[in-house]
């Protein structure tokens, strides 16, 4: 694509991008100088650079803990979000306890997960379990319990005959966006837990370690923003490579709906 | 092909705040092999309850439901049913959802069945559509072939042509009566609508409300195909409405 198509075709995005960053540049460069305060945005991307080599092994051990934290999430929250929304009774028993943890904010939960688990990899990524968990379990029970009455007689009378049936060929195709959307917002929320579940010192990487424990320490705010750049840089891709694995392809049949 | 299907002494009580409410009273009835047995009566006569009981989706409190000689006891896909409400797994094409049932069952050759069901109600084409992009009397249609797959003994269709613009549902009723033609199925149909069950049926089952109960079965014996207003056809309308409104 030539230049002036991308302009036209992304203008209304791309302008007030660029004039938010040549805002940022000329405040920081001639209004404020001073770059604890505020640091040019030319000198977080030659931060970027600068720290090059720190980077890829940071982002490994962050997507590290995230992957402990967000696999635990779903594999514990969809069996739970599925006996919950199919049968009523376990819903009355459960919802209480779960309404009461759910506010609980996952910070809170450091002081438990260093006295039962440790200074480890997993500390950290319980952090982003307790984050993760809820969204995606209460989007995924509302799926199933959603499920309409004739979907499920239908599939009675076309001889699914007890649960099991019926909620693998019915409740579970008809939840499955539900709980797509789910595991999205539990991915944005266990994504904004992982620069805190690294700042109490589980190990000696990951970037939220490094944003905190070694940058701001040393009152390099550059870096800092380089990272926070990274961050949130990283989030965008997580959601849109999820959207585009999942979404896009396995709810070709929504389209009707959502479109 | 002889499938017989008998209502015997079929009640039906909800409880209700002050006491038990009867829904249905008392019915009995035989269908016969390969009839088309449509029920009409006005609306919360219990002509829905009475087709849920015979698909096993509810239950008699007395009396029993007995087909081919042994009785009905839950949902079983020797009863096909055809919901009135849009009912296609919307996650499912077209193909999918015809071959749902024979899926469930283990059976081999589920696609050349499905296709073949699909062929008889005139959807050859459509095969790998998903319900958002059909109309409702496509939807239908679908619906129908998707019952008919299992191969079930009855076909239990509770008013499924009720959403349809009228056009799309005179059409759908003459399909309904080439389908029925070939399978020979037995067709059980309910309806609010006279002119629907004196245009479709071999006998009309007259209910009335509260309690529920039958109150005349008639017989047309009309030639098919039947003109929808023709002398004889208007004739055994008027005695359907009258026999409906003197028990409103």
């Amino acid at each position: 694509m030539k230049l002036t198509a991308v302009i036209r075709e992304n203008g209304l995005a791309l302008l007030p991008l660029i004039l938010v960053l040549l805002l940022w540049e000329v405040t920081a460069g001639y209004v404020i100088k001073n770059s604890l305060f505020l640091p040019r945005f030319s000198a977080v991307i030659a931060s970027i650079y600068t720290l090059r080599n720190l980077l890829v092994p940071d982002l490994l051990t962050s997507l590290y803990h995230f992957g402990i934290g967000l696999t635990l999430a779903f594999a514990l929250a969809l069996p739970l979000a599925i006996v919950m929304g199919w049968f009523r009774p376990v819903f009355r028993a459960v919802d209480p306890i779960i309404e009461i943890l759910r506010p609980i904010p996952p910070l809170a939960w450091i002081p438990l997960a260093i006295v039962w688990i440790g200074l480890n990899d997993y500390a950290a990524g319980f952090i982003i379990f307790i984050g993760a968990f809820f969204p995606i379990l209460i989007d995924s029970y509302s799926g199933f319990r959603d499920v309409p009455r004739v979907l499920v007689e239908t599939g009675m009378v076309l001889g699914c005959i007890g649960h099991k049936k019926l909620i693998r060929h019915v409740a579970l195709p008809y939840a499955l966006p539900a709980i797509a959307t789910g595991t999205r917002v539990g991915m944005g929320v266990g994504w904004m837990c992982v620069v805190a579940a690294e700042m109490f010192g589980v190990g000696n990487s990951g970037l939220g370690y490094r944003l905190f424990q070694k940058f701001y320490f040393l009152h390099q705010m550059d870096y800092v923003i380089a990272y926070m750049l990274v961050l949130g840089l990283l989030a965008l891709v997580l959601d849109r490579m999820f959207r585009y694995f999942v979404e896009e392809r396995l709810f070709r049949w929504k389209r009707g709906i959502v479109k | 092909m002889d499938h017989q299907l008998i209502l015997r002494n079929v009640t039906r009580t909800y409880d209700a705040e002050n006491g038990s409410r009867e829904a249905l009273e008392d019915i009995n009835l035989e269908v016969k092999p390969s009839e088309f047995l449509c029920i009409v009566g006005p609306s919360g006569c219990g002509k829905t309850t009475l087709l849920r009981m015979i698909a096993g989706l509810d239950y008699p409190t007395s009396g029993e439901i007995i087909l081919d000689g042994t009785p009905v006891e839950g949902p079983s896909p020797d009863r096909g049913m055809v919901f009135q409400e849009f009912s296609l797994f919307p996650w499912r094409t077209v193909l999918k959802n015809v071959e749902f049932g024979l899926k469930i069952q283990g059976k081999r050759d589920i696609k050349r069945t499905a296709e073949r069901y699909i062929e008889l109600v005139g959807l050859t084409g459509f095969e790998h559509s998903f319900p958002f992009q059909l109309s409702g009397g496509m939807k239908q249609r679908v619906a129908i072939a998707r019952a008919l797959a299992t191969e079930p003994a009855i076909l239990l269709m509770d008013e499924p042509f009720g959403s349809v613009d009228a056009q799309t549902r005179n059409l759908l009723q003459e399909e309904l009566l080439e389908i029925w033609k070939r399978t020979k199925k037995t067709i059980l149909f309910v309806t609010h609508s006279v002119d629907e069950a004196v245009y479709l049926a071999d006998r009309v089952v007259v209910m009335s409300s509260r309690p529920g109960r039958i109150l005349e079965v008639l017989a047309v014996d009309i030639e098919r195909p039947r003109k929808r207003t023709s002398g004889e056809v208007n004739a055994l309308r008027e005695q359907l409405l009258m026999l409906l409104g003197s028990h409103q």
